[in-house]
């Protein structure tokens, strides 16, 4: 099978960056400052693939570059070098960051969708929930009101947001159900690639599994692929066949979740997985 | 005692550079060098230098205020322009070769020797939804209007149907996304394929924009919701009985209740000399 996303030497550096930390294989200090020039090396050598209808885990604590890589893929953050490719048909597969900006938006409000931790940054307060969703659609070129209010409702009611609640602003939303609201939006369009930025973060136990659950079925169902961002091995371990551990923006190790969570071979994995509360 | 047209002319020869490169690219907002003028930014700014740049002595003026000849604000740019150029002017429709107007388009339709400018107070249309110039920009670049769009959608999902009363946003000749100064919608559909020339002055807000003549002009609207001009219910005119004009609400002449007034008073006059004359 051949890759729907390919990510190529991904490097992204805030501050001027020197010859070390520009180059190839950065010396890594004992936390994310380049130790030659103190600029903030937030990623760098990132090389992963991801496949169609895969779920694939990002792991790694606060400031080791995990939001790093959905902003840079979803293109809200300009990367410093590296290259990345996107679609699995040899015709449309490009560089998206070398395409042109209506290609980009494209790309954004068709084919990507994403989740945010913090609903604030996924969803405009100032707008009813459903035309949050809804605002999807017609970003994409949809005119016809009907067809985006029945295709939006039919969606709310696959996340469980309960329909006397559609017309609401979403600051009138539990975080739960803003959560819903932003898969809503990341699926309307069915897009080929979903990234979750710690979807379930800040939202209390019972609420994350019913998410998580969420999440889990619609991947099953939609054979769509994702990239799934979390500090909670429990998480990634039930939703992601793959994952990627990340230290000091570098990923120190990757592998089939089961391999890397029972049989951790590098020493920050062990200890990621053994700091787990049980 | 003055130059010609008040404004020198290196300033009028910059405000038509403007023009021109409005009239090439419909639609398009051009950054202009607003100047100083003896009025406030808000009363007509933008109208003003447009009219002063582009007026000739041979040019019949005709300036209007919501329809109306005799506004206070339209007798006063009136004052200033001719005692400026020199210009003769007039309130008939028919007679103006230059016209400048604001909140309103004359009911009778314009002819191609007949140019129109408008006073335009917020010349851009995604201010609604967007309050960042450099976004505003890049959206207009990359034709990116979902956002207006979504206003629309929340618009029928809470009310029912477009609540956009004036200033009604148009798409010009499938490309840019044009505010149409706070004319009614009565008068969106009179900029689509017109005889005349349209030009758009912000002063406080130095942009300029045209609409030239035989150009197609798209009122926003979602498929199964279209545009609609304000409906009068059947409602007549008291003074002269026409029913196809834009209407404006007064105090019914002889006291007790409300009744209806042409907004365009030329026109108004129009018919009602037309009727003395019937008889």
């Amino acid at each position: 099978m051949k890759p729907l996303l390919s990510i190529i030497n991904l490097k992204k550096i805030y501050g001027k960056g020197c010859d070390d930390c520009l180059g190839n294989h950065p010396t890594m200090g004992s936390d994310n400052r380049c130790p030659v020039c103190g600029s903030i090396v937030a990623c760098t050598d990132i090389n992963f693939e991801v496949f169609p209808g895969e779920v694939l885990g990002i792991v790694g604590e606060s400031g080791s570059g995990k939001s790093t890589i959905l902003n840079c893929i979803n293109m809200t953050l300009r990367v410093t070098t590296g290259e990345i490719f996107f679609g699995n048909l040899k015709r449309d597969r490009q560089n998206i960051l070398k395409a042109d900006a209506q290609t980009r938006r494209q790309l954004q409000n068709i084919h990507f969708g994403i989740v945010y931790q913090n609903p604030h940054l996924g969803l405009n307060f100032q707008i009813s929930g459903e035309g949050n969703v809804a605002e999807r659609m017609l970003v994409a070129g949809n005119r016809h009101f009907e067809m985006i209010q029945g295709k939006v409702h039919r969606l709310l009611q696959r996340v469980e947001l309960p329909v006397s609640r559609y017309k609401d602003f979403p600051g009138a939303y539990s975080g739960g159900m803003q959560q819903r609201v932003q898969i809503a939006k990341a699926l309307i369009n069915e897009p080929t690639l979903i990234l979750l930025d710690e979807p379930t973060g800040g939202l209390d136990v019972s609420v994350q599994a019913r998410i998580l659950d969420l999440i889990r079925s619609i991947s099953r169902e939609l054979q769509v692929a994702m990239i799934m961002v979390s500090h909670d091995m429990q998480v990634i371990r039930l939703l992601c066949e793959r994952i990627i551990v990340m230290k000091h923006g570098r990923i120190v190790e990757s592998g089939l979740t089961d391999r890397v969570i029972d049989d951790p071979r590098e020493a920050y994995t062990q200890t990621l997985v053994h700091s787990t509360i049980q | 005692m003055y130059n010609f047209a008040l404004l020198d002319e290196n300033s009028k020869r910059e405000i038509r550079r403007a023009l021109l490169k409005a009239i090439a690219i419909p639609g398009f907002q051009v950054p202009f060098a607003s100047r100083e003028l003896p009025i406030f930014f808000g009363w007509g700014t933008g109208g003003l230098q447009i009219t002063l740049s582009v007026i000739g002595k041979d040019e019949i003026l005709k300036v209007f205020d919501q329809g109306d000849d005799d506004s206070v604000n339209a007798v006063n740019l009136k004052r200033l322009i001719q005692l400026t150029t020199g210009v003769s002017i007039t309130t008939e429709t028919h007679i103006a070769t230059l016209l400048q107007t604001r909140h309103r388009i004359p009911e009778k339709r314009l002819r191609s020797d007949q140019v129109l400018v408008l006073q335009v107070p917020m010349p851009e249309p995604l201010r609604k939804v967007e309050f960042r110039e450099t976004e505003t920009v890049r959206m207009h670049a990359e034709k990116d209007y979902g956002k207006m769009f979504v206003k629309l959608y929340e618009d029928v999902l809470h009310h029912g149907e477009i609540t956009l009363a004036s200033d009604y946003p148009v798409i010009v000749v499938d490309r840019h996304l044009m505010a149409t100064t706070p004319i009614p919608r009565w008068d969106v559909p009179k900029l689509n394929q017109a005889d005349n020339l349209y030009l758009f002055g912000a002063g406080r807000e130095k942009k300029i924009y045209a609409v030239p003549p035989y150009t197609q002009v798209t009122p926003l609207s979602l498929d199964d919701y279209a545009f609609r001009m304000e409906d009068f219910k059947g409602a007549a005119c008291v003074f002269c009985g026409s029913t196809h004009a834009y209407l404006n609400e007064i105090p019914a002449p002889g006291g007790g209740g409300q009744a209806h007034a042409c907004s365009d008073t030329n026109f108004c006059h129009g018919n009602r000399k037309r009727q003395v004359i019937e008889k």
